[in-house]
Parts: C-alpha cells; sequence; structure tokens
C-alpha cells in the first residue's frame, strides 16, 4: 500500500513546475477522497485550484472549484470559499467550448449573487462580463460593461479587484477590442514603460498593444515592445496564446521566416492541454501567416515538420493548423450566435493574400 | 500672495531616512564613508588621498571623526550644500561627472543625527580660502563660520555619539561595518580604534577580486572569507555592458527550487547590496557571487540595485559569462563538470532544457530515473537509440517493470525538467529519439493472443469484464514479460483527467454539475485497462476456473485489481477497501471449506 499522505503530496508539490505541481495535487485530492477525509480533500483542491492557474487548460479549475463551491455551500462555517479563485473560473469557462452561453449566464449570475452577499461592489462582476463579452465576441457588450466597470471602480474598490496593472491591462483590451486604439496605447503606457507591473503584466500588455504600438505608436516603440515582451513569454506555455501576437507582428513587418519560426517553435504548447480559444488564437495567427506562404508561392519551411519519427511533413502541419483555426473560429461562433471569429478570419486571409 | 515655504521637521526627516529608507542607524557609517570618498574623487579622480576613521571623545562622549584628502568646502559651499536638505552633490559643481561618483543624493549627512544631536565639519577648499566650521544641529539648526584653527585641504566630519546610542560607537560596531561597506573601495580607509592599536587598514589592496591572474584557490579563499560559503569551484563572471565583474561561486549544496538569491553587489567599489536577488538568471541559482560594477545604478537607499534596462542587460550577460563556463569545463575539464552535476543537477536541467547548444555539451553527464535505476542519460541514449518515457511518475510505476523484463528503454519524465530534456537531448542528437510513452499504447502493444488462447481464455475474460465493469474498467488479455506479474493497471492521464470530471460532476453542484458534464463529454473518453498476463500460472489456471467455478474466478480477478491498483500506488477508494476485504474473506472461506472437505473424504 502506498505511504503517501496528502500533506506530503502537497508540501513536496511547491518544487515542481507548474504542470508536474497540478498532476502531484490531483494525486493528492484522489487520496484524500479514498480516505474520506473531507478536510484534507478541501486543502488539496484549494491548492490544485491555485495551481491550476498557473498551467493552461482550465478543466482541474473547473473540476476542483465546483467540488469546494459545493462544500462550501453544505458546511460554511467548516469550508471558507475564497471567491478570488471564483473569478479564474470565469475567465475559463468561455474558452470551452463544451460550456455553452446559458451555463455562461448561470455561473455569472451565482457569482454576482455571491459577491454582493460578501459586501462586494458592482465593479468586479460588471469587469467579468466584459471579459466574458470580449471572449464571445459582443462588442457592444464589451463597450457596455467597460463603462459600468470604470464608474463603479472610481466609486469604490472592493477587496475582490485585481491588481492595478492587471485592471489597466484589461482595460488595454476592451478598449482594443472596442477600436479605440489610441486610447489603448495612452492607457497602457505605465504598463509597457515599467511602471506598473504584476506577475503577468506587462507580459500580456506588450504582445497586446504590439499591432497598434506597430500601427500609430512612435518611432522604435513596437520593437522594443516586441523584445521585451516575447522574452517575457518565451518559456511558459501558459502564454500560448500570446505567441500569437508575435507571429502576426513577424508577418506584419515582412518577416515571414521569423513568423514560421515561432509558430514551429510554439505549436508543441498545443500538444499540451490548452483551453480551445487559446488554440483558436494560436492557430488563426498561424493560418494567417501559412496563408501568405501559399499566396506567394513560398514553400512552407521544413522547421514546420514533425520532428518525430513518421511525423507529418511541413505542408502536412500547415494544413492541420489551417483547419483547425477554421474549426475552431466556427464552433466558437455557432456557440456564441454570432460572427465575430470567422469575420476575424476573413480579415486574416484578406491581409495574406493581398 | 506671498509664496510659503514648507518647514520640515528635521527629526521626522532623520526618522524617516533611518526607520524607512535605510535599514539601520548603522547606515551613518556608510554615507560618512561615501561623503569622504566622493570628497576624495572629487579631488584627486579617486587615485590619491586616504580616509582615515578615528574614534575619540568630545567633552566626554564617544565621537567618530573621519577625515579625508578631498576637496573640502569653502565657506559659501558650506552654506549652500550643507543647510540645504537633498541639493545635490557639491561636486557637481566643480565638474565631476555625476555619474562617476557613488553618492548623489545630498541627504546623507542627515543620516548622521540618528545617532547624534550635533555634526561638526572642518574643511579647507582645495580651490583656496581660509578653513571653515560647519555645526549642525539635530534641532535643524545650522552655522558656519571662518575659523583659525588649521586643517590641511580636505575635511574632517565629527559626529558625537547621543545619550543612548553609544552602541553605534563601540569600535568593533565601526569597524565591522566599514570593512562591510568598504572593503572593496579603492581608496585606502583606515580605522583607529582608540584603542592603543595601530590603525586598522580597512580595504583589501591585493583583491583577488580584481586579479586576471588569481589562482583558483585565491578565488575560494576570498569566498570563504566575504561570502562564507565553502564553494566547491570559483570562476570570473563579467557582463561589458553594465562594467561589471566578479566571481561566481558554486555552492557546496544544492539549494530548494525559488530559494532567495543573495549575490553581494559593489557599486564603484561600496557595497549596495550583500542579498542581491537580481543579479543573475533564475537558473544560476547554484552560485552565488561577489561583483563590482561602475554601470549599475543603485535606488535611493543606497541599499539595492535599481531594476532598469541595465540590471537586465548585466543579468543576461552575466548568466551568459556562467553559461561559457560551464560549457568550457563540459570540453576540458569533464572532472570538473561531473563534480558541479554531483551538486546541482537540477540547475543544469533548467539550463539544459532552454538552450540546446548547452544540452548538446552536458546531458550526457545528467542523471534520470530509467527502468533500469538511476542512469547518465548518456548511458541511456547509448543503450537506447530509440527510448520512451512517461509524463508522470504514476505511470512510470505502472510501467516501468514491464519495460524493464521487455528490454524498452523507458525514462521518467515526470520530475522536474527531465521529460522536457529528454526531448532536448533528441533535437540534440540526431541518432536518438524519444516519445511519449501512452500506458494503454504500451500496454496494447503486448503481445496479441492466438485465436485458439482467445478461445480458452474467452470464459475468464468474460468474468474479468462483467467484475471490472463495477469499477468502469476495461479488461484485456495480453502476453507480457514478466511472467510473475499476473496483471497490470493502465491508467493514463486522460483516464485520470476524466475520472476525476466524473466524480467532480457527482459531488458538484447542479450548476456546475452541468457543465462537468459537458466537459466531461469533450474529453477523451478513455477508461483504466486491467491488462491480465496469459503467460502467468495464476491466469492460465483462472482460465480453467472460469468455467467451473466463474464465482471463485471473478473473486479473484477482484483481488488482481486490487492488487494492481496497490502496486501502481494507486489510492484505495472506499468502495474498493470494502471490496478487498470481501474478497479476501470469500477467498479464506472457499480455501477453508475445500481443505475441510478434503479432510472430510480423507
Amino acid at each position: 500500500m502506498s505511504t503517501e499522505t496528502v500533506e506530503g503530496l502537497i508540501s513536496s508539490s511547491y518544487g515542481l513546475n507548474p504542470r508536474q505541481r497540478v498532476n502531484t495535487l490531483v494525486r493528492a485530492v484522489e487520496l484524500a477522497d479514498s480516505q474520506g477525509d473531507l478536510d484534507a480533500g478541501f486543502e488539496a483542491r484549494e491548492e490544485l485550484v491555485y495551481a491550476s492557474y498557473y498551467v493552461p487548460g482550465g478543466v482541474e479549475l473547473v473540476s476542483a472549484f465546483s467540488w469546494l463551491l459545493a462544500r462550501h455551500d453544505e458546511d460554511p462555517e467548516r469550508f471558507y470559499l475564497n471567491l478570488w479563485s471564483y473569478k479564474w473560473v470565469v475567465h475559463a469557462l468561455p474558452s470551452m467550448l463544451a460550456v455553452s452561453l446559458e451555463q455562461i449566464e448561470e455561473v455569472m449570475a451565482d457569482v454576482e449573487t455571491r459577491f454582493e452577499a460578501s459586501g462586494e461592489g458592482p465593479a468586479v462582476a460588471a469587469k467579468l462580463r466584459m471579459i466574458i463579452a470580449e471572449m464571445t465576441g459582443e462588442v457592444d457588450d464589451v463597450r457596455t460593461y467597460m463603462t459600468i466597470w470604470r464608474e463603479a471602480l472610481e466609486k469604490r474598490r472592493g477587496w475582490l479587484n485585481d491588481c492595478g496593472a492587471c485592471d489597466e491591462s484589461s482595460y488595454v483590451d476592451a478598449l482594443l477590442m472596442i477600436g479605440e486604439e489610441q486610447q489603448a496605447l495612452a492607457e497602457g503606457k505605465n504598463l509597457i514603460e515599467g511602471r506598473s507591473t504584476c506577475s503577468t503584466e506587462p507580459h500580456f500588455t506588450l504582445g497586446t498593444l504590439l499591432a497598434t504600438a506597430r500601427r500609430i505608436g512612435p518611432d522604435g516603440l513596437a520593437t522594443d515592445m516586441r523584445k521585451r515582451g516575447y522574452r517575457l513569454i518565451r518559456d511558459d506555455p501558459k502564454f500560448y496564446s500570446l505567441v500569437a501576437k508575435y507571429v502576426r507582428d513577424s508577418l506584419t513587418t515582412g518577416d515571414l521566416n521569423r513568423s514560421a519560426e515561432l509558430i514551429a517553435k510554439h505549436r508543441s504548447w498545443g500538444e499540451v492541454p490548452q483551453d480551445e480559444l487559446s488554440h483558436y488564437i494560436f492557430t488563426s495567427a498561424a493560418r494567417r501567416t501559412l496563408l501568405r506562404f501559399e499566396h506567394i508561392g513560398k514553400p512552407i519551411p521544413n522547421g514546420l515538420a514533425d520532428t518525430k519519427a513518421n511525423g507529418k511533413s511541413a505542408d502536412a502541419v500547415a494544413k492541420d493548423l489551417i483547419a483547425e483555426a477554421e474549426r475552431l473560429g466556427a464552433a466558437f461562433d455557432a456557440r456564441n450566435g454570432n460572427s465575430y471569429y470567422t469575420d476575424n478570419l476573413e480579415a486574416d486571409r484578406v491581409f495574406a493574400t493581398r | 500672495m506671498t509664496r510659503e515655504q514648507f518647514s520640515v521637521d528635521l527629526h521626522g526627516v532623520v526618522d524617516l531616512l533611518s526607520n524607512h529608507l535605510y535599514s539601520g542607524p548603522q547606515v551613518y557609517i556608510r554615507e560618512l564613508l561615501q561623503n569622504a570618498i566622493d570628497a576624495t574623487s572629487a579631488r584627486n579622480g579617486g587615485d590619491a588621498g586616504t580616509v582615515r576613521f578615528a574614534l575619540g571623545e568630545v567633552d566626554g562622549r564617544p565621537a567618530l571623526h573621519v577625515t579625508d584628502e578631498g576637496v573640502g568646502l569653502s565657506l559659501d559651499e558650506a552654506r549652500s550644500f550643507m543647510g540645504v536638505i537633498g541639493r545635490s552633490s557639491k561636486r557637481d559643481e566643480i565638474g565631476m561627472a555625476r555619474e562617476s561618483l557613488i553618492g548623489q543624493f545630498g541627504v546623507g549627512i542627515l543620516s548622521c543625527f540618528a545617532v547624534s544631536e550635533q555634526v561638526r565639519v572642518l574643511s579647507t577648499s582645495a580651490a583656496g580660502g581660509e578653513t571653515i566650521t560647519w555645526t549642525g544641529d539635530a534641532d535643524g539648526t545650522w552655522v558656519a563660520a571662518t575659523t583659525d584653527n588649521a586643517h590641511p585641504v580636505g575635511s574632517t566630519v565629527t559626529v558625537v555619539a547621543r545619550h543612548g546610542e553609544e552602541r553605534w560607537f563601540e569600535p568593533d560596531t565601526i569597524q565591522r561595518h566599514l570593512v562591510r561597506y568598504g572593503q572593496l573601495l579603492k581608496t585606502p580607509v583606515l580605522f583607529d580604534r582608540d584603542d592603543g592599536t595601530t590603525p586598522v587598514l580597512i580595504t583589501r589592496l591585493d583583491v583577488a577580486l580584481r586579479s586576471a591572474h588569481a589562482t583558483p584557490d585565491e578565488l575560494l579563499d576570498f569566498g570563504r572569507e566575504v561570502l562564507d560559503i565553502a564553494a566547491i569551484d570559483a570562476f570570473p563572471i563579467s557582463s561589458t555592458s553594465s562594467q561589471t565583474s566578479g566571481i561566481a561561486y558554486v555552492l557546496p549544496y544544492e539549494p530548494a527550487p525559488g530559494a532567495a538569491r543573495a549575490d553581494q553587489v559593489y557599486v564603484k567599489g561600496m557595497l549596495v547590496d550583500e542579498d542581491c536577488e537580481k543579479l543573475l538568471p533564475e537558473w544560476a541559482f547554484f552560485v552565488r557571487c561577489i561583483v563590482e560594477s561602475d554601470g549599475l545604478h543603485p535606488t535611493a537607499s543606497r541599499e539595492e540595485l535599481h531594476e532598469d534596462d541595465m540590471l537586465e542587460v548585466a543579468r543576461e550577460e552575466l548568466g551568459q559569462s556562467v553559461r561559457s563556463h560551464l560549457m568550457n569545463i563540459a570540453s576540458t575539464s569533464p572532472n570538473r563538470l561531473e563534480a558541479l552535476l554531483a551538486t546541482h543537477h537540477l540547475s543544469m536541467k533548467a539550463l539544459a532544457v532552454s538552450d540546446p547548444e548547452f544540452c548538446a555539451l552536458v546531458t550526457d553527464w545528467l542523471p534520470v530515473h530509467t527502468a533500469e535505476g538511476y542512469m547518465k542519460i548518456g548511458e541511456f541514449r547509448s543503450r537506447h537509440p530509440t527510448a520512451l518515457y512517461t509524463e508522470s511518475v504514476d505511470e512510470f510505476r505502472q510501467v516501468a517493470p514491464v519495460a524493464l523484463a521487455q528490454g524498452i528503454g523507458l525514462a521518467c519524465g515526470g520530475y522536474v525538467y527531465d521529460g522536457e530534456l529528454l526531448e532536448a537531448t533528441a533535437l540534440a542528437f540526431d541518432d536518438f529519439s524519444v516519445d511519449v510513452a501512452k500506458v494503454e499504447d504500451l500496454f496494447r502493444g503486448f503481445g496479441v493472443l492466438t485465436d485458439a488462447e482467445v478461445a480458452r481464455f474467452a470464459a475468464l475474460i468474460a468474468v474479468a469484464q462483467e467484475r471490472l465493469e463495477l469499477h468502469d474498467v476495461e479488461a484485456a488479455l495480453r502476453r507480457f514479460e514478466p511472467a510473475e506479474t499476473p496483471g497490470m493497471l493502465a491508467v493514463s492521464n486522460e483516464a485520470r483527467e476524466l475520472r476525476s470530471l466524473q466524480r467532480g460532476g457527482e459531488q458538484a453542484n447542479n450548476l456546475f454539475s452541468g457543465i462537468l458534464g459537458a466537459i466531461q463529454e469533450h474529453v477523451p473518453q478513455v477508461r483504466p485497462m486491467l491488462c491480465l498476463n496469459a503467460d502467468n500460472r495464476i491466469i492460465a489456471r483462472l482460465a480453467d476456473t472460469a468455467t467451473t467455478d466463474p464465482e471463485l474466478a471473478g473473486h479473484a480477478i477482484d483481488l488482481l485489481y486490487l492488487q494492481a491498483l496497490m502496486a501502481g500506488h494507486h489510492p484505495f477508494q472506499a468502495s474498493e477497501a470494502a471490496l478487498l476485504n470481501l474478497s479476501l474473506v470469500e477467498l479464506i472461506d472457499r480455501a477453508t471449506t475445500t481443505q475441510t472437505r478434503q479432510g472430510d473424504a480423507s
């Protein structure tokens, strides 16, 4: 019989990389469950929820959090629920094709009830709705909830609010989504210049504002952002979707080979469990570059081929990536009831074949 | 309307400096040293002049006198620069570039008021003119005047101990902090302890740190003295862009991953940070270093480095230095590398994973856990040019015995960096390839049975499928080594994830139960598989039992499943623990009943 303990597994998980940490904590959860130890199960899942935040995907996060929520509802005195992690769950759900808009809405209603009961103002929930609108391609809703969020935030900053840097970054994202590029660049200045930082910033903003900086930013800004931004994310699969920004930027600046290199280097990140939206974002950027290769009649670089024995050729890999982007784009639009992602794919095709 | 000036409460400012900006009152020693060095540099470019610290008494109170041979002050300069808080260094006025000086903030003298009621300055300017005195009090008042007292060009600052602060004037305390802050200064610094002994030379004029010809032993001795570590190796590092150079010491122990770094940084010879966490890349956690720099920028407190572009460049270049050293010893002194790897293989793995060139050089010396035991990758890949690795320790435990028996090269990729390292190694060498071992694929690849054998085992398979269905486990029959193993359980990560979702769905509220159910339908529908071994004698016998006594065969299957769970270190669910009890009791009952019947018959 195994001599492992739940405590021992939790302790040993701290030195591991994020994916291995999650795997170890899943084991701790199984062990606690097999012993019928609810308290140990709660502790192990709390750790699992935190650890899951640092790996791509989201299945473990949602599964573990839902268990915590149920135990908390059964016995709130015994099981204290940290509502902060509920925000991560809301972030994760729209990225999963399996989850319907109705289910996301039901979760948001639950979030709003619980946040309000905990004394939290409306800002956090409005921000979450804004993010859901961004992920589901509802531009008008982004504008609406962005306004509600900013106004509520000015009145009151609650304990569930994200850090200042994350809020600035989210504001920039929303402004970009509604087409306010100039303002987005101005609002992102503190983040770009390193005056506002946190564990995930300026990682995100250097990527999300890159195309805007390239178009309307001062000389040298985009190049500097690209250099610093890519360095921050290049080794962490959690930033899979952000790589897309650099794939796109390389194509925009005419460096087709660099764009293909980035695709080849990072496409293996798609093989680890990733959420489907991140996978769409990466493959759609790859598609744009690969369509360009096709359009100008340049062969797809061999670097894109599978390195494993009997692996696919570069052409076959390119074909798969293009098909995957189109499949995911269509599936998200079907789920969301709009044409946001397929419109973007069409815009990419126009760019690549002009 | 008249413009008013802020009234500044000097006590408040001093409190702010000593309790919030600086790490403690001892900083007054550093600030006095700093000012003296600045003055000396301003006059001589730092090439000449000695700074003297001397303990003594003033009006029966302990006092510290600091004398420099620097640029000195005229009466106007004293009034202008010593009486205005925050004014830039006087040396700017005489043409010294700010960057060539250590201190730049003009508030250092205030730190003396943390330990003293009064600071006195006696000074003669290098530009000529009379000797002057400047006396500042902790209440914020000061007076400056010319004096007939003679003083050579330069200044003497006298700080008299306040009642209750005498401990900051103890000779050992002052000497300790002078050494700490100033031992690497190029300007000689002497300290007279006022105890009849010869003044102590604080600065180390013969510093191994700066010698291109220092022997490894000299470098190690220096590290032992300054960092208090018995390093197992030492080597020079440098960053040209940030004008930073120093020595890296290989730690004699493996620090915990994520443990804070503690590098020592001197800027222009003066200690800035002795626990610097930002100087080297994260992967270099196996070394501690001492560096001195002319290009890095301290923060206002001068107790840590400013996180700016220059520091980022320094970090990259110093990291490159460490990497170059490792690559150099990998090709010239493999024994030295091996000694280092014996202690720091984790750090080396981290570096190898992100650096293909480095990986090609060192990977063969790095150990991994294989089905044949711990082995260096070099040996592993020469034994198994085509190998497999599992993504988790659990999977490895399940299949290692089988891989060993069948001569399959299998490594465990579930430990920190190992999976990525094996992939990186495969990219580095054309004659080695690895793939992820999917447990279920490995089992499916086992020897397939002939039609006749399938027919013979049909009853057993039917029993097994029926019993295992209760646990949502698939049954299979194959032929595999070792023959002593009756059955093995394959639980892939996908199967584990699916089980976790199923369990989660059962125990979640209605809202999330639906969501988990929907997600469940989207993930691969993979079940754990119990693979029975047709070559095992118990399984062979059970084939017959399943026909004659299916119930007994069923209990045996239950126990084989439970045994496989234990062998794979899978925790028992409550139902499985109950099953163990039930099956054991049933089997004991059957065995004893049979014996009794045999006894009765005889």
